[in-house]
Protein backbone atom coordinates (compact mmCIF):
# COMPACT_ATOMS: atom_id res chain seq x y z
CA UNK A 1 0.00 0.00 0.00
CA UNK A 2 2.92 2.27 0.81
CA UNK A 3 4.94 1.53 -2.22
CA UNK A 4 1.20 1.69 -4.10
CA UNK A 5 1.04 5.10 -3.00
CA UNK A 6 4.66 5.96 -3.52
CA UNK A 7 4.72 5.16 -7.32
CA UNK A 8 1.12 7.41 -7.43
CA UNK A 9 2.49 10.04 -6.11
CA UNK A 10 5.75 10.19 -8.00
CA UNK A 11 3.42 9.25 -11.18
CA UNK A 12 0.61 11.96 -9.95
CA UNK A 13 3.56 14.87 -9.67
CA UNK A 14 5.45 13.62 -12.80
CA UNK A 15 1.59 13.91 -14.93
CA UNK A 16 0.59 17.47 -13.17
CA UNK A 17 3.99 18.75 -14.64
CA UNK A 18 2.93 17.33 -17.88
CA UNK A 19 -0.22 19.30 -17.80
CA UNK A 20 0.23 22.12 -16.85
CA UNK A 21 3.76 22.67 -18.90
CA UNK A 22 3.41 25.93 -19.97
CA UNK A 23 2.72 26.79 -16.21
CA UNK A 24 5.68 24.60 -14.94
CA UNK A 25 8.08 26.22 -17.22
CA UNK A 26 7.40 29.83 -16.39
CA UNK A 27 7.26 29.03 -12.46
CA UNK A 28 10.90 27.17 -13.07
CA UNK A 29 11.92 30.12 -15.00
CA UNK A 30 10.86 32.51 -12.51
CA UNK A 31 12.50 30.75 -9.58
CA UNK A 32 15.33 30.71 -11.93
CA UNK A 33 15.72 34.18 -12.20
CA UNK A 34 15.14 35.16 -8.41
CA UNK A 35 17.87 32.68 -7.56
CA UNK A 36 20.46 34.10 -10.72
CA UNK A 37 19.98 37.28 -8.09
CA UNK A 38 20.85 35.92 -4.81
CA UNK A 39 23.75 33.84 -6.85
CA UNK A 40 24.98 36.94 -8.21
CA UNK A 41 24.87 38.47 -4.89
CA UNK A 42 26.32 35.48 -3.37
CA UNK A 43 29.62 35.46 -5.68
CA UNK A 44 30.19 38.96 -5.03
CA UNK A 45 29.72 38.99 -1.85
CA UNK A 46 32.06 35.51 -1.30
CA UNK A 47 34.52 36.88 -3.26
CA UNK A 48 34.51 40.49 -1.29
CA UNK A 49 35.38 37.96 1.59
CA UNK A 50 38.32 35.99 0.02
CA UNK A 51 39.77 39.39 -0.73
CA UNK A 52 39.63 40.93 2.46
CA UNK A 53 40.88 37.70 4.13
CA UNK A 54 44.10 37.94 1.86
CA UNK A 55 44.22 41.04 2.95
CA UNK A 56 44.00 40.27 6.69
CA UNK A 57 46.73 37.51 6.04
CA UNK A 58 49.27 40.35 5.26
CA UNK A 59 48.81 42.12 9.48
CA UNK A 60 51.79 41.72 10.62
CA UNK A 61 53.33 43.06 14.04
CA UNK A 62 57.04 44.00 13.99
CA UNK A 63 58.06 44.32 17.64
CA UNK A 64 61.50 45.83 17.54
CA UNK A 65 64.15 44.99 20.24
CA UNK A 66 66.69 47.44 22.20
CA UNK A 67 70.22 47.06 20.61
CA UNK A 68 73.37 45.38 22.96
CA UNK A 69 71.10 42.03 23.92
CA UNK A 70 72.82 38.78 24.01
CA UNK A 71 71.80 35.84 21.81
CA UNK A 72 70.49 34.05 25.19
CA UNK A 73 68.23 37.41 26.07
CA UNK A 74 66.65 36.94 22.37
CA UNK A 75 66.06 33.57 22.10
CA UNK A 76 63.83 34.19 25.88
CA UNK A 77 62.32 36.89 23.96
CA UNK A 78 61.36 34.37 20.75
CA UNK A 79 60.62 31.64 22.98
CA UNK A 80 58.12 34.27 24.97
CA UNK A 81 56.42 35.90 21.99
CA UNK A 82 55.79 32.37 20.69
CA UNK A 83 53.94 31.31 23.64
CA UNK A 84 51.37 33.87 22.91
CA UNK A 85 48.09 31.76 21.49
CA UNK A 86 47.89 34.39 18.44
CA UNK A 87 50.99 33.88 17.28
CA UNK A 88 51.25 32.22 13.59
CA UNK A 89 54.90 32.54 12.67
CA UNK A 90 57.75 34.45 14.02
CA UNK A 91 60.56 34.93 12.21
CA UNK A 92 63.82 37.35 13.73
CA UNK A 93 65.62 39.96 11.84
CA UNK A 94 69.18 40.77 13.14
CA UNK A 95 70.41 44.70 12.67
CA UNK A 96 72.55 43.21 9.66
CA UNK A 97 70.28 42.04 8.00
CA UNK A 98 67.53 44.85 8.81
CA UNK A 99 70.35 47.03 7.03
CA UNK A 100 70.91 45.04 4.05
CA UNK A 101 67.40 44.68 3.19
CA UNK A 102 66.94 48.42 3.76
CA UNK A 103 69.82 48.48 1.28
CA UNK A 104 68.26 46.57 -1.44
CA UNK A 105 65.16 48.84 -1.00
CA UNK A 106 66.78 51.70 -1.95
CA UNK A 107 69.06 50.40 -4.28
CA UNK A 108 69.64 52.68 -6.84
CA UNK A 109 70.25 55.40 -3.65
CA UNK A 110 72.31 53.48 -1.61
CA UNK A 111 74.98 56.27 -1.52
CA UNK A 112 72.89 58.40 1.16
CA UNK A 113 73.81 55.28 3.30
CA UNK A 114 77.47 55.83 3.39
CA UNK A 115 78.13 58.32 5.33
CA UNK A 116 76.39 55.89 8.35
CA UNK A 117 78.75 54.97 10.83
CA UNK A 118 77.08 52.33 12.59
CA UNK A 119 74.47 50.41 11.73
CA UNK A 120 71.27 52.70 13.30
CA UNK A 121 68.65 49.35 12.40
CA UNK A 122 67.25 47.74 15.51
CA UNK A 123 66.60 43.92 15.07
CA UNK A 124 63.21 42.61 15.45
CA UNK A 125 60.78 39.95 15.12
CA UNK A 126 58.24 39.64 12.13
CA UNK A 127 55.36 38.25 14.12
CA UNK A 128 52.34 36.31 11.65
CA UNK A 129 49.22 35.41 13.40
CA UNK A 130 46.45 33.25 13.21
CA UNK A 131 43.11 33.54 10.91
CA UNK A 132 41.45 33.48 13.98
CA UNK A 133 43.39 36.66 15.52
CA UNK A 134 43.51 38.77 12.80
CA UNK A 135 41.40 41.02 14.09
CA UNK A 136 41.82 45.08 15.41
CA UNK A 137 40.71 43.53 18.93
CA UNK A 138 43.50 40.41 19.25
CA UNK A 139 45.65 42.38 17.61
CA UNK A 140 45.80 45.16 20.31
CA UNK A 141 45.37 42.66 23.31
CA UNK A 142 48.43 40.93 21.70
CA UNK A 143 50.54 44.39 21.19
CA UNK A 144 50.31 45.50 24.90
CA UNK A 145 51.24 41.70 26.06
CA UNK A 146 54.34 42.25 23.78
CA UNK A 147 54.77 45.61 25.20
CA UNK A 148 55.32 44.60 28.41
CA UNK A 149 58.22 41.85 27.37
CA UNK A 150 61.37 42.76 28.60
CA UNK A 151 63.90 43.71 25.62
CA UNK A 152 61.51 44.94 23.56
CA UNK A 153 61.62 48.41 22.33
CA UNK A 154 58.68 49.38 20.16
CA UNK A 155 55.94 47.54 18.76
CA UNK A 156 54.28 48.46 15.31
CA UNK A 157 51.38 46.91 13.52
CA UNK A 158 50.30 48.89 10.92
CA UNK A 159 47.71 50.72 13.34
CA UNK A 160 45.69 52.73 10.99
CA UNK A 161 45.71 49.97 8.10
CA UNK A 162 44.43 47.63 10.73
CA UNK A 163 41.91 50.33 11.91
CA UNK A 164 40.91 51.34 8.08
CA UNK A 165 40.29 47.40 7.13
CA UNK A 166 38.37 46.92 10.36
CA UNK A 167 35.79 49.42 10.02
CA UNK A 168 36.07 48.42 6.24
CA UNK A 169 34.85 44.76 6.76
CA UNK A 170 32.21 45.80 9.71
CA UNK A 171 30.92 47.94 6.55
CA UNK A 172 31.11 44.98 4.51
CA UNK A 173 29.55 42.62 6.74
CA UNK A 174 26.65 44.79 7.80
CA UNK A 175 25.93 45.75 3.71
CA UNK A 176 26.36 41.91 2.86
CA UNK A 177 23.99 40.95 5.58
CA UNK A 178 21.22 43.64 4.64
CA UNK A 179 21.85 43.40 1.13
CA UNK A 180 21.90 39.46 1.49
CA UNK A 181 18.38 39.57 3.89
CA UNK A 182 16.51 41.87 1.51
CA UNK A 183 17.55 39.49 -1.55
CA UNK A 184 17.05 36.06 0.17
CA UNK A 185 13.60 37.67 1.42
CA UNK A 186 12.35 38.24 -2.62
CA UNK A 187 13.49 34.72 -3.00
CA UNK A 188 11.71 33.57 -0.39
CA UNK A 189 8.45 35.46 -1.33
CA UNK A 190 8.88 34.81 -5.16
CA UNK A 191 9.60 30.73 -5.20
CA UNK A 192 6.98 30.48 -2.41
CA UNK A 193 4.63 32.99 -4.29
CA UNK A 194 4.87 31.53 -7.74
CA UNK A 195 4.96 27.75 -6.44
CA UNK A 196 1.22 28.83 -4.88
CA UNK A 197 0.16 30.33 -7.76
CA UNK A 198 0.53 27.51 -9.42
CA UNK A 199 -1.48 25.25 -6.64
CA UNK A 200 -4.22 28.29 -6.58
CA UNK A 201 -5.13 27.66 -10.67
CA UNK A 202 -5.77 23.88 -9.70
CA UNK A 203 -8.18 24.54 -6.38
CA UNK A 204 -10.79 23.45 -7.47
CA UNK A 205 -9.03 20.11 -8.28
CA UNK A 206 -8.00 19.87 -5.01
CA UNK A 207 -12.02 20.49 -3.74
CA UNK A 208 -13.02 17.38 -6.00
CA UNK A 209 -10.87 15.45 -4.84
CA UNK A 210 -11.31 16.44 -1.29
CA UNK A 211 -15.00 15.59 -2.11
CA UNK A 212 -14.59 12.09 -3.86
CA UNK A 213 -13.04 10.94 -0.47
CA UNK A 214 -9.20 11.84 -0.96
CA UNK A 215 -7.17 11.81 2.45
CA UNK A 216 -5.62 15.32 2.80
CA UNK A 217 -2.24 13.73 2.50
CA UNK A 218 -3.21 11.95 -1.08
CA UNK A 219 -4.46 15.37 -2.10
CA UNK A 220 -1.22 16.72 -0.67
CA UNK A 221 1.90 14.54 -1.20
CA UNK A 222 1.62 14.94 -5.31
CA UNK A 223 1.81 18.67 -4.98
CA UNK A 224 4.62 18.90 -2.63
CA UNK A 225 6.66 16.50 -4.77
CA UNK A 226 5.80 18.80 -7.38
CA UNK A 227 7.10 21.81 -5.87
CA UNK A 228 10.07 20.19 -4.41
CA UNK A 229 11.01 19.24 -8.26
CA UNK A 230 9.98 22.78 -9.97
CA UNK A 231 12.08 24.27 -7.00
CA UNK A 232 15.02 21.96 -7.98
CA UNK A 233 14.67 22.94 -11.32
CA UNK A 234 14.34 26.61 -11.16
CA UNK A 235 17.27 26.50 -8.66
CA UNK A 236 19.34 24.11 -11.10
CA UNK A 237 18.40 26.66 -13.93
CA UNK A 238 19.95 29.51 -12.01
CA UNK A 239 23.62 27.42 -10.95
CA UNK A 240 23.52 26.55 -14.94
CA UNK A 241 22.66 30.38 -15.30
CA UNK A 242 25.64 31.42 -13.25
CA UNK A 243 27.98 29.93 -14.70
CA UNK A 244 27.22 30.89 -18.18
CA UNK A 245 27.63 34.30 -16.84
CA UNK A 246 30.66 33.80 -14.69
CA UNK A 247 32.18 31.99 -17.77
CA UNK A 248 31.63 34.97 -20.19
CA UNK A 249 32.42 37.55 -17.43
CA UNK A 250 35.92 35.58 -16.72
CA UNK A 251 37.06 35.32 -19.90
CA UNK A 252 36.29 38.84 -21.04
CA UNK A 253 38.13 40.30 -17.95
CA UNK A 254 41.43 42.11 -18.35
CA UNK A 255 44.06 40.70 -17.20
CA UNK A 256 45.35 43.16 -14.75
CA UNK A 257 41.74 43.51 -13.78
CA UNK A 258 43.02 41.24 -10.77
CA UNK A 259 45.89 43.10 -9.20
CA UNK A 260 43.25 45.73 -8.07
CA UNK A 261 41.68 43.56 -5.93
CA UNK A 262 45.38 41.83 -4.86
CA UNK A 263 44.03 38.39 -6.59
CA UNK A 264 44.45 36.95 -10.12
CA UNK A 265 41.07 35.15 -10.69
CA UNK A 266 36.88 35.28 -9.21
CA UNK A 267 36.24 32.56 -7.57
CA UNK A 268 32.86 30.76 -9.19
CA UNK A 269 30.22 29.48 -6.19
CA UNK A 270 31.99 26.50 -3.94
CA UNK A 271 30.46 22.80 -4.04
CA UNK A 272 28.84 23.70 -0.94
CA UNK A 273 27.15 27.13 -1.64
CA UNK A 274 25.88 25.13 -4.68
CA UNK A 275 24.49 22.25 -2.97
CA UNK A 276 22.37 25.34 -0.53
CA UNK A 277 21.28 26.62 -3.09
CA UNK A 278 19.54 23.48 -4.31
CA UNK A 279 18.54 22.26 -1.33
CA UNK A 280 16.84 25.86 -0.92
CA UNK A 281 15.29 25.77 -4.07
CA UNK A 282 13.27 22.40 -3.01
CA UNK A 283 12.73 23.53 0.60
CA UNK A 284 10.76 26.86 -0.74
CA UNK A 285 9.26 24.51 -3.44
CA UNK A 286 8.13 21.89 -0.62
CA UNK A 287 6.98 25.52 1.93
CA UNK A 288 5.36 27.22 -1.01
CA UNK A 289 2.90 23.68 -1.60
CA UNK A 290 2.72 23.07 1.74
CA UNK A 291 1.20 26.03 2.56
CA UNK A 292 -1.22 26.91 -0.25
CA UNK A 293 -2.55 23.26 -0.75
CA UNK A 294 -3.39 23.31 3.06
CA UNK A 295 -5.38 26.19 2.36
CA UNK A 296 -8.13 24.51 0.41
CA UNK A 297 -8.25 21.18 1.77
CA UNK A 298 -10.98 22.40 4.34
CA UNK A 299 -13.67 20.77 2.29
CA UNK B 1 -29.61 4.18 6.65
CA UNK B 2 -30.18 8.22 7.22
CA UNK B 3 -31.43 9.35 10.14
CA UNK B 4 -31.62 12.58 11.08
CA UNK B 5 -32.86 13.74 14.62
CA UNK B 6 -33.38 17.81 15.37
CA UNK B 7 -30.95 18.77 13.02
CA UNK B 8 -30.30 23.00 12.83
CA UNK B 9 -27.62 24.58 10.50
CA UNK B 10 -26.50 28.64 10.72
CA UNK B 11 -24.51 30.17 8.34
CA UNK B 12 -26.36 33.37 9.98
CA UNK B 13 -27.44 33.20 13.15
CA UNK B 14 -31.21 35.11 12.66
CA UNK B 15 -31.32 32.45 9.77
CA UNK B 16 -30.71 29.03 9.89
CA UNK B 17 -30.42 27.27 7.02
CA UNK B 18 -31.93 24.24 8.39
CA UNK B 19 -34.31 24.32 11.33
CA UNK B 20 -35.03 21.39 13.60
CA UNK B 21 -34.69 18.68 10.54
CA UNK B 22 -35.92 15.02 11.29
CA UNK B 23 -35.68 12.38 8.96
CA UNK B 24 -35.01 8.51 8.09
CA UNK B 25 -34.48 7.23 4.69
CA UNK B 26 -33.92 3.56 4.36
CA UNK B 27 -31.81 1.16 2.53
CA UNK B 28 -32.91 0.81 -0.65
CA UNK B 29 -34.92 3.98 -1.16
CA UNK B 30 -35.47 6.89 -3.71
CA UNK B 31 -35.20 9.91 -2.06
CA UNK B 32 -36.27 13.41 -4.06
CA UNK B 33 -35.63 16.87 -2.16
CA UNK B 34 -37.77 19.52 -3.73
CA UNK B 35 -38.53 23.01 -2.55
CA UNK B 36 -37.47 26.78 -3.83
CA UNK B 37 -33.89 28.34 -4.11
CA UNK B 38 -32.61 28.56 -0.88
CA UNK B 39 -34.90 26.18 0.36
CA UNK B 40 -31.74 24.10 2.32
CA UNK B 41 -31.75 21.29 -0.31
CA UNK B 42 -28.09 21.64 -0.69
CA UNK B 43 -27.28 22.46 2.54
CA UNK B 44 -29.56 19.26 4.02
CA UNK B 45 -27.42 17.08 1.09
CA UNK B 46 -24.27 18.69 2.31
CA UNK B 47 -24.79 17.53 5.50
CA UNK B 48 -24.63 13.67 4.44
CA UNK B 49 -21.03 14.00 3.04
CA UNK B 50 -19.52 16.39 5.95
CA UNK B 51 -18.99 19.17 3.26
CA UNK B 52 -20.83 21.03 5.74
CA UNK B 53 -21.38 19.90 9.81
CA UNK B 54 -24.91 20.58 11.97
CA UNK B 55 -25.02 23.10 14.36
CA UNK B 56 -27.48 21.34 16.17
CA UNK B 57 -29.13 17.98 15.95
CA UNK B 58 -27.37 14.39 15.21
CA UNK B 59 -27.23 12.07 11.61
CA UNK B 60 -26.81 8.72 11.47
CA UNK B 61 -25.72 6.92 7.97
CA UNK B 62 -25.38 3.35 8.52
CA UNK B 63 -25.39 3.64 12.20
CA UNK B 64 -22.78 5.63 12.19
CA UNK B 65 -23.16 9.18 13.85
CA UNK B 66 -21.63 11.60 12.01
CA UNK B 67 -22.22 15.07 14.00
CA UNK B 68 -18.97 13.73 15.70
CA UNK B 69 -16.69 12.47 13.23
CA UNK B 70 -13.09 14.09 13.11
CA UNK B 71 -12.01 15.92 10.13
CA UNK B 72 -9.42 12.81 9.29
CA UNK B 73 -12.49 10.19 8.85
CA UNK B 74 -14.15 12.30 6.68
CA UNK B 75 -12.56 10.82 3.61
CA UNK B 76 -13.36 7.52 4.75
CA UNK B 77 -17.52 8.03 4.83
CA UNK B 78 -16.85 9.57 1.48
CA UNK B 79 -15.68 6.41 -0.16
CA UNK B 80 -18.77 4.73 0.97
CA UNK B 81 -21.16 7.58 -0.81
CA UNK B 82 -21.39 8.65 -4.35
CA UNK B 83 -22.01 12.38 -4.88
CA UNK B 84 -22.74 14.10 -8.28
CA UNK B 85 -23.31 17.28 -8.28
CA UNK B 86 -24.90 20.14 -10.72
CA UNK B 87 -21.55 21.14 -12.17
CA UNK B 88 -20.45 17.96 -12.81
CA UNK B 89 -17.48 18.65 -10.76
CA UNK B 90 -14.91 16.45 -13.21
CA UNK B 91 -10.86 17.43 -13.12
CA UNK B 92 -10.79 19.07 -16.50
CA UNK B 93 -6.79 18.47 -17.17
CA UNK B 94 -7.60 14.67 -16.86
CA UNK B 95 -9.26 12.17 -19.48
CA UNK B 96 -12.75 10.63 -18.20
CA UNK B 97 -11.09 7.58 -17.62
CA UNK B 98 -8.48 9.05 -15.43
CA UNK B 99 -11.56 10.74 -13.56
CA UNK B 100 -13.29 7.71 -12.75
CA UNK B 101 -9.93 6.06 -12.25
CA UNK B 102 -9.06 8.64 -9.67
CA UNK B 103 -11.91 7.46 -7.33
CA UNK B 104 -10.85 4.28 -7.11
CA UNK B 105 -7.28 5.18 -6.65
CA UNK B 106 -8.37 6.74 -3.38
CA UNK B 107 -9.09 3.75 -2.07
CA UNK B 108 -5.73 1.83 -3.07
CA UNK B 109 -7.62 -0.10 -5.63
CA UNK B 110 -4.66 -2.17 -8.05
CA UNK B 111 -4.35 -0.65 -11.57
CA UNK B 112 -6.20 -3.68 -13.15
CA UNK B 113 -9.03 -3.95 -10.84
CA UNK B 114 -9.30 -0.21 -11.38
CA UNK B 115 -9.44 -0.69 -15.46
CA UNK B 116 -11.73 -3.72 -15.06
CA UNK B 117 -14.38 -1.78 -13.24
CA UNK B 118 -14.12 1.66 -15.15
CA UNK B 119 -15.01 0.24 -18.22
CA UNK B 120 -17.90 -1.36 -16.69
CA UNK B 121 -19.24 1.70 -15.47
CA UNK B 122 -18.51 3.31 -18.36
CA UNK B 123 -20.85 0.57 -20.33
CA UNK B 124 -23.45 1.22 -17.46
CA UNK B 125 -23.79 5.24 -18.35
CA UNK B 126 -23.06 4.93 -22.07
CA UNK B 127 -19.74 6.40 -22.29
CA UNK B 128 -17.33 3.68 -22.99
CA UNK B 129 -16.29 5.47 -26.61
CA UNK B 130 -15.35 8.43 -24.71
CA UNK B 131 -12.71 7.33 -21.95
CA UNK B 132 -10.01 8.95 -23.30
CA UNK B 133 -11.55 12.46 -23.98
CA UNK B 134 -11.41 15.16 -21.73
CA UNK B 135 -14.34 16.50 -19.69
CA UNK B 136 -14.43 19.89 -22.17
CA UNK B 137 -15.21 18.16 -25.68
CA UNK B 138 -18.19 16.12 -23.97
CA UNK B 139 -22.04 17.72 -24.03
CA UNK B 140 -23.40 18.42 -20.52
CA UNK B 141 -25.32 15.07 -20.69
CA UNK B 142 -22.15 13.10 -21.27
CA UNK B 143 -20.39 15.11 -18.33
CA UNK B 144 -22.93 14.38 -16.15
CA UNK B 145 -23.08 10.78 -16.86
CA UNK B 146 -19.08 10.37 -16.44
CA UNK B 147 -19.74 12.65 -13.39
CA UNK B 148 -22.27 9.48 -11.84
CA UNK B 149 -20.09 7.40 -13.16
CA UNK B 150 -17.42 8.26 -10.97
CA UNK B 151 -20.18 8.34 -8.32
CA UNK B 152 -21.01 4.83 -8.57
CA UNK B 153 -17.64 2.93 -9.48
CA UNK B 154 -17.19 2.31 -5.75
CA UNK B 155 -20.46 1.05 -5.60
CA UNK B 156 -21.54 3.64 -3.01
CA UNK B 157 -24.46 2.09 -0.04
CA UNK B 158 -25.57 5.89 -0.66
CA UNK B 159 -25.70 8.30 -4.19
CA UNK B 160 -26.35 11.67 -3.58
CA UNK B 161 -27.01 13.90 -6.58
CA UNK B 162 -27.62 17.64 -5.93
CA UNK B 163 -29.52 19.30 -8.74
CA UNK B 164 -28.46 16.73 -11.46
CA UNK B 165 -30.15 18.18 -14.02
CA UNK B 166 -29.47 21.76 -13.48
CA UNK B 167 -28.02 22.30 -16.73
CA UNK B 168 -29.49 20.05 -18.50
CA UNK B 169 -32.52 19.97 -21.17
CA UNK B 170 -35.21 17.78 -20.73
CA UNK B 171 -34.21 15.03 -22.71
CA UNK B 172 -30.88 14.56 -21.14
CA UNK B 173 -32.75 15.24 -18.05
CA UNK B 174 -34.65 12.11 -18.29
CA UNK B 175 -32.01 10.34 -19.64
CA UNK B 176 -29.76 11.07 -15.92
CA UNK B 177 -32.94 10.09 -14.09
CA UNK B 178 -33.23 6.87 -15.88
CA UNK B 179 -30.01 5.83 -15.09
CA UNK B 180 -30.35 6.81 -11.50
CA UNK B 181 -33.57 4.31 -11.19
CA UNK B 182 -31.13 1.83 -12.57
CA UNK B 183 -28.75 2.36 -9.91
CA UNK B 184 -31.44 1.99 -7.58
CA UNK B 185 -32.85 -0.79 -8.88
CA UNK B 186 -29.55 -2.40 -8.33
CA UNK B 187 -29.68 -1.61 -4.45
CA UNK B 188 -28.42 1.62 -3.99
CA UNK B 189 -30.40 4.08 -1.76
CA UNK B 190 -30.71 7.36 -3.96
CA UNK B 191 -31.18 11.19 -2.57
CA UNK B 192 -31.55 13.51 -5.58
CA UNK B 193 -32.18 17.34 -4.59
CA UNK B 194 -34.05 19.03 -7.65
CA UNK B 195 -36.62 21.40 -9.55
CA UNK B 196 -37.45 19.11 -11.69
CA UNK B 197 -41.51 18.76 -11.38
CA UNK B 198 -42.14 17.43 -14.43
CA UNK B 199 -39.67 14.31 -14.32
CA UNK B 200 -40.30 14.26 -10.08
CA UNK B 201 -44.41 13.48 -11.07
CA UNK B 202 -43.59 10.87 -13.76
CA UNK B 203 -41.36 8.54 -11.35
CA UNK B 204 -43.87 8.92 -8.46
CA UNK B 205 -41.57 8.57 -5.74
CA UNK B 206 -40.67 9.57 -2.40
CA UNK B 207 -40.45 13.63 -1.93
CA UNK B 208 -39.25 15.61 1.24
CA UNK B 209 -40.47 19.13 0.37
CA UNK B 210 -38.19 21.78 2.72
CA UNK B 211 -39.27 25.48 2.55
CA UNK B 212 -37.39 27.74 4.72
CA UNK B 213 -35.15 25.32 5.87
CA UNK B 214 -37.98 23.49 7.56
CA UNK B 215 -39.58 20.27 6.00
CA UNK B 216 -43.18 21.17 5.18
CA UNK B 217 -43.79 17.78 3.27
CA UNK B 218 -42.33 13.99 3.75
Amino acid sequence: MALYNIIHFLEEALNNIRRNTFVAAITVGTIGIAFLIFGIFLIIFSNLNDITSTWKEQIQVVSYLKDGLSNAEIISIEDKIKSEREINSVAFISKEKALSEFRKDLSSQTGLLEGLGENPLPAYFEIRLKKAYQDPKSILSLVDRLKKIKGIEEVQYGQEWVENLSSFLDFLMIAGMIVGGLISLAVILIVSNTVKLTVYARKEDIEIMKLIGATDWFVKAPFLIEGMAIGFLGSLMSVILLFGIYQIIVQNLPLNAGLLFGRFSIAFLSWPDIVVLLIAGVLLGLFGSFVSVGRFLKV
Amino acid sequence: MIQMFHVSKYYDKNFPALRDISLEINKGDFVFVMGPSGAGKSTLLKLIFCAERADEGQILIQGRNIARLSDSKIPYLRRNLGVVFQDYKLLQSRTIYENIAFSLKVCGVSNNEIKRRVYFVLKQVGLEHKSDSFPIRLSGGEQQRAAIARAIVNEPAILIADEPTGNLDYNMSVEIFEILKDINVRGTTVIVATHNREIVSKMQRRIISLDKGKIVSN
